[in-house]
């Protein structure tokens, strides 16, 4: 007869080879595992490295608890809220401009400062957009010039030429998102005529405007391209899925 | 519960819910994940700041799911981020005598008993791979004393295929191995 101590022998062995073989899922992954966003062969994999992580595992399972009521022990006064308030609004930092380098290698540095503004939901990096005002450490505020769309490279049909961007100042620019697949997280990179990356937006999510369709805004500083022909690649998790061609005038 | 919507402004939301959820989830971080107090203030702060960031964005009605869900995967980054410093971190020579001071090793059983031993574990490691990975899973979850509840939110299947699966193994395994000692039941 097969014994308990002999099955959780045989379990343990099978949990240690699967953590010997593979990460637990990134947070991404378990973000649409939770939002049920994946096949289910996507699905299952995803169960299959976690439940080799039974620390991660129960982040899933720990039961949530509900709110409490005005007068109950747990209910958080004003004056408590007012404090911690305070403190919050601090971590809420402002946006940084993008800075023009000699070297597209330093782009590859995440930690250097952005300035574009986007939208984060979750991921590493959280950024806020504020309507029509983007505030820089070192010039104040500004009002940036209308705002440009550019359209998918896709949907130009048989049409080979690419949009000017024309802004005297920094460039306001819309990209629309056009994908019937959603994901939990997206990502943009900026690459010059010669494909290489001169800036990458980290984790971002796109704002939905009047008309309920969703978009990315850039800023772009003015010093920041020289005149010549660039392009946006719009990333949904790893894959790519459109790009956004465009030419810089001389300003 | 949802909290009304209408005429209320971000701000206003958000303080409600800060109100009634702060101090829950403060607890639910520290008893759920074993976080020190200061980690755990740190992870509720962190989780409100993302749940202010992206309320403007949320067009669903249960905003309190939402919550949920941020506050769920911040706890999984921070443990996965642990998880991995573990991984990484410096090892000792196992032969090493600054760091082990090994008893004398019990006597060797007899070499027919360790095949046989060794056999038999092989027998069972792939009546266990041959599962289905839902039938996998959910034994080696009851294997880790998951109640059926629990099982089935990190499955996202309902109690009942979560039994269902569990029969359906048990059923496997003991065609395929003869008797096995009883599966452990269901943790209350």
């Amino acid at each position: 007869m097969i014994t308990r101590e002999e099955l959780h022998s045989i379990h343990q062995q099978m949990m240690a080879e699967r953590r010997d073989h593979g990460e637990p899922p990134t947070p991404e992954e378990m973000l649409a595992y939770v939002r049920g966003e994946l096949s289910p062969e996507a699905a299952a994999r995803i169960q299959d490295r976690l439940v080799a992580y039974p620390e991660l595992l129960q982040t899933l399972t720990e039961p949530f608890p509900e709110g409490a009521e005005p007068g109950d022990e747990d209910y958080l006064s004003d004056a408590a809220f007012a404090e911690h308030w305070k403190a919050m609004q601090k971590r809420m930092q402002p946006v940084v401009p993008l800075r023009r380098s000699e070297s597209p290698r330093l782009w590859r540095n995440v930690s250097y400062a952005l300035a574009a503004s986007l939208i984060c939901v979750f991921g590493a990096f959280l950024w806020q957009m504020r309507s029509n005002i983007e505030l820089r450490n070192d010039l104040g505020p500004t009002m940036p010039a209308d705002a440009q769309m550019l359209y998918p490279d896709t949907r130009r049909g048989g049409n080979t030429s690419v949009d000017t961007i024309t802004a005297e100042g920094d460039a306001t620019i819309v990209l629309p998102l056009v994908t019937a697949v959603q994901y939990p997280a997206y990502r943009i990179e900026l690459a010059d005529g010669a494909h290489r990356v001169l800036w990458n937006s980290g984790s971002v999510h796109p704002r939905v405007d009047a008309n309920g369709d969703e978009r990315f805004t850039v800023v772009v500083p003015h010093s920041f391209l020289d005149p010549g022909q660039y392009q946006f690649v719009l990333y949904g998790g790893e894959t790519q899925l459109t790009t956004y061609s465009f030419r810089m005038s001389g300003r | 519960m949802t909290m009304p919507n209408s005429g209320a402004t971000r701000d206003e939301r958000f303080k409600s819910f800060y109100q009634r959820y702060y101090l829950r989830i403060l607890r639910f971080l520290v008893r759920g994940f074993h976080l020190t107090q200061e980690d755990a203030e740190e992870l509720t702060q962190e989780v409100f700041l993302r749940f202010y960031e992206a309320l403007d964005e949320y067009r669903g009605d249960a905003e309190w799911a939402f919550l949920e869900t941020i506050a769920r995967n911040t706890a999984y980054n921070h443990i996965r981020s642990r998880s991995t410093a573990k991984r990484n971190a410096p090892t000792v020579d196992i032969d090493d005598p600054e760091h082990f001071n090994e008893p004398a090793a019990p006597p060797e059983p007899d070499y027919a008993d360790r095949q046989h031993a060794a056999l038999l574990r092989k027998r069972l490691y792939e009546a266990i791979d041959a599962l289905t990975p839902g039938q996998r899973n959910v034994v080696h979850l009851q294997l880790q004393d998951y109640t059926y509840d629990e099982i089935a939110a990190a499955l996202r299947v309902t109690i009942d295929a979560v039994k269902s699966r569990l029969r359906d193994a048990k059923k496997i395994l003991r065609a395929r191995l003869g008797d096995v000692e009883t599966f452990p039941e269901e943790i209350e």
